[in-house]
């Protein structure tokens, strides 16, 4: 059972008179209950696909089908509420909003879904002692640490109860460890049922993942020619001696 | 997102950039204020200059003269019709006046029109004797200095300044003025004097008993001798030698008091419109406020302009707010708010800043008016125990409606200075914000 069905999808940008096709005809299922993590380079068009899965962008043709509705025609007030009630956004640089506290962060999602004051503070509440916070509930973003950030993030992401969590590069601006360590937050809250796409660069995640695809100039390919085009791009040095 | 949420979450908003708001606010603060100041004073001014006036006139009394027709001559250009027919004041004409459903009463009043003097012993005084068909003069609602406005046969109520003006005719140079008289309850003589065929003059004398004196009123009633109408029609039909044919002449005037104030001046348009002439203090009065208009229009104005500069404030405000948090916008387009959320929030910052600021500049604003009021209170005592000017008044005077109609002024300028910025807000693609740093 596949949760998401892309089939030709193009997203093109026009930036000044010139156009940039970021993701150029991909056909792509992921399946309901995966963890799928998209690797390529920067430019590759990973993060846009991911945007358009998450109904942040219209894409120029083709087609993202999730549970059966094309993310890709919906009016704008169905879109809010597909990525309200579907999709949970982690993003590499966390987005918090620094005024409010972990607490008010987490919470902040369902003040839109209409959930009442009392019900969103004892979600949250839950949700930050999920993610090993609960004594870290009343600090505001600059009182903790990246890690830290990245796990409110993650409890935010999940303040609605989406199907489907999606991240770009989520641990982009953390060092090994705790970059580990949201890995494994993800992969717990992956092996609850939940449908995780991740994009990265990192191949250590890679290994952890149900599947993986491979973007190079906005078209999926083999991890062979990814591997190689790769370590054209990323080693030069290794190039020379090759 | 429900309207406590959204209420909440721009109050949250506001507070967490406090110093800014203020700092914004204020220029609505000081706009509302001079808006309310503004306007209060000018209603302060138009109140007392309105309530002055009253105390001189009374408002519900209209007086009528008969017309004849657009040329004729006379002081009285009270009538906006060029071609008025001519009217006179005819029995039958009074009667249609008398069913008039705004009118309470009706005066009729004619001036004696023979040569004559009055006399009190060796005094004398100017005055003009007009006669009325009432038998109390509290009709004409003059304020008496003292004794009774009843009237009948053969008595008088003489007008503050005549009866201040006795004057001894025969006074040799270097001799004393004598003292005003006191007239109450004495016998005066009016003395008439007319041509026979012949050429000789002949005299008649008649007495007449003071029965009130009225106070000064600057009205034309200070210089008039009231007298029974009755009396007044015996002694011009003897000074002419005919009988007046009130079908064919009318009567001199006639003093029209509407039942209500706010009726007089349309009462008085009637009457115009039937030929006559007709005025009323009313008609003053709704000058004054015609002018007391302009003047709230243009104080107004004054006040407005402090709110429109306000205005451009909080756009400013708003669209570096925007730009600021445009981060914030992919991120909450991103965990699910949809265009029309972004919208309000917003949109209902700005007003937000509108709403607290009018607040704001109600309270400065009537606070200022207070002082205001103080200081001329103290003024105005202060000159009244000198025994000079007006007794004291209110100068500013803030009606219930201003702070209301104010307040969601103040708002909607905060709205729609906060649109273009919020529209902008709400516009923004969600990825284009997130990527903005």
């Amino acid at each position: 059972m596949t949760t998401v069905q892309i089939h030709q999808l193009h997203k093109t940008f026009f930036m000044g008179d010139q156009s940039v096709l970021a993701v150029n005809g991909v056909d792509l299922d992921v399946l309901d209950g995966s963890f799928t993590v998209i690797m390529g380079p920067s430019g590759s068009g990973k993060s846009t696909l991911l945007y358009l899965i998450g109904g942040l962008e219209y894409p120029t043709s083709g087609s993202i089908v999730v549970d059966g509705d094309d993310v890709g025609k919906m009016s704008g007030q169905e879109l809010a509420e597909y990525r309200k009630k579907k999709v949970g956004f982690v993003f590499q640089s966390f987005y918090l909003l620094p005024t409010m506290t972990s607490l008010e962060n987490v919470a902040f999602p369902m003040r839109f879904a209409g959930v009442p004051t009392r019900q969103r503070k004892e979600r949250a509440e839950v949700l930050l002692t999920q993610v090993g916070l609960h004594d870290r509930m009343k600090h505001l973003p600059t009182e903790l640490s990246g890690g830290q950030q990245q796990r409110v993030a993650i409890a935010r992401a999940l303040a609605n109860n989406p199907r489907l969590i999606l991240g770009d590069e989520p641990t982009g601006n953390l060092d090994r460890k705790l970059g580990a360590e949201i890995i494994q937050l993800l992969l717990k809250f992956h092996n609850e049922g939940r449908t995780v796409i991740l994009v990265t660069h990192d191949p250590t995640i890679a290994d952890l993942a149900t599947q993986v695809v491979y973007m190079l100039d906005g078209l999926i390919v083999s991890k062979d020619e990814y591997m190689k085009n790769v370590s054209l791009v990323k080693t030069p040095a290794a190039a020379v001696t090759e | 997102m429900h309207i406590w949420d959204l209420i909440n979450l721009i109050t949250y908003n506001l507070i967490r950039r406090k110093n800014r708001v203020l700092l914004t606010a204020l220029g609505v603060v000081i706009g509302t204020a001079a808006v309310i100041l503004m306007i209060s004073l000018s209603n302060g001014l138009k109140q007392g200059a309105t309530t002055q006036f009253s105390r001189m006139a009374d408002l519900k009394r209209i007086e009528v003269f008969p017309s004849y027709g657009k040329d004729a001559g006379g002081g009285i250009a009270v009538s906006s019709e060029t071609n008025k027919k001519a009217a006179i004041i005819s029995p039958a004409i009074i009667d249609q006046i008398k069913n008039m459903p705004e009118v309470d009463a009706v005066v009729i009043q004619d001036n004696l029109k023979s040569n004559f003097n009055l006399q009190f012993g060796r005094l004398q005084s100017f005055v003009s004797v007009v006669g009325v068909n009432t038998n109390d003069l509290a009709v004409y609602d003059y304020i008496l200095k003292e004794g009774d406005s009843k009237l009948e046969r053969g008595t008088a109520i003489i007008g503050g300044w005549a009866a201040k003006n006795f004057t001894n005719p025969n006074q040799r140079p270097g001799e004393e003025t004598p003292p005003p008289p006191e007239l109450l309850g004495q016998q005066i003589r009016l003395v008439m004097t007319k041509n026979a065929s012949d050429g000789t003059e002949i005299k008649k004398t008649v007495y007449l008993r003071v029965v009130g004196v009225l106070v000064e009123s600057r009205s034309s009633a200070d210089g008039s001798l009231y007298v029974r109408l009755e009396d007044v029609v015996g002694w011009n039909e003897w000074a002419t030698g005919k009988r007046i044919n009130r079908s064919r002449d009318g009567y001199d005037s006639l003093v029209v008091k509407a039942k209500d104030v706010k009726d007089s001046v349309t009462l008085a348009d009637q009457l115009n419109t039937l030929g006559l002439m007709a005025w009323s203090p009313s008609s003053i009065v709704q000058g004054i406020n015609s002018f007391f208009l302009v003047l709230q229009i243009f104080f107004g104005g004054v006040g407005a302009i402090s709110l429109l500069v306000a205005a451009i404030g909080i756009a400013n405000t708003m669209t570096m707010s925007v730009m600021e948090r445009t981060a914030e916008i992919g991120l909450i387009k991103a965990i699910g708010a949809s265009d029309s959320d972004v919208l309000s929030i917003f949109l209902g910052e700005a007003a937000g800043i509108g709403f607290f600021g009018g607040l704001g500049g109600i309270l400065l604003g009537w606070l200022a008016g207070q002082v205001l009021n103080m200081v001329a209170l103290v003024y105005f005592l202060n000159r009244a125990l000198r025994g000079e000017g007006a007794p004291p008044s209110v100068v500013v005077f803030t009606p219930l409606w201003l702070p209301i109609v104010s307040l969601i002024m103040a708002t909607l300028v905060g709205m729609v200075s906060g649109y273009f910025p919020a529209r902008g807000a709400m516009h923004m693609p969600p990825v284009t914000a997130l990527k903005h740093e």
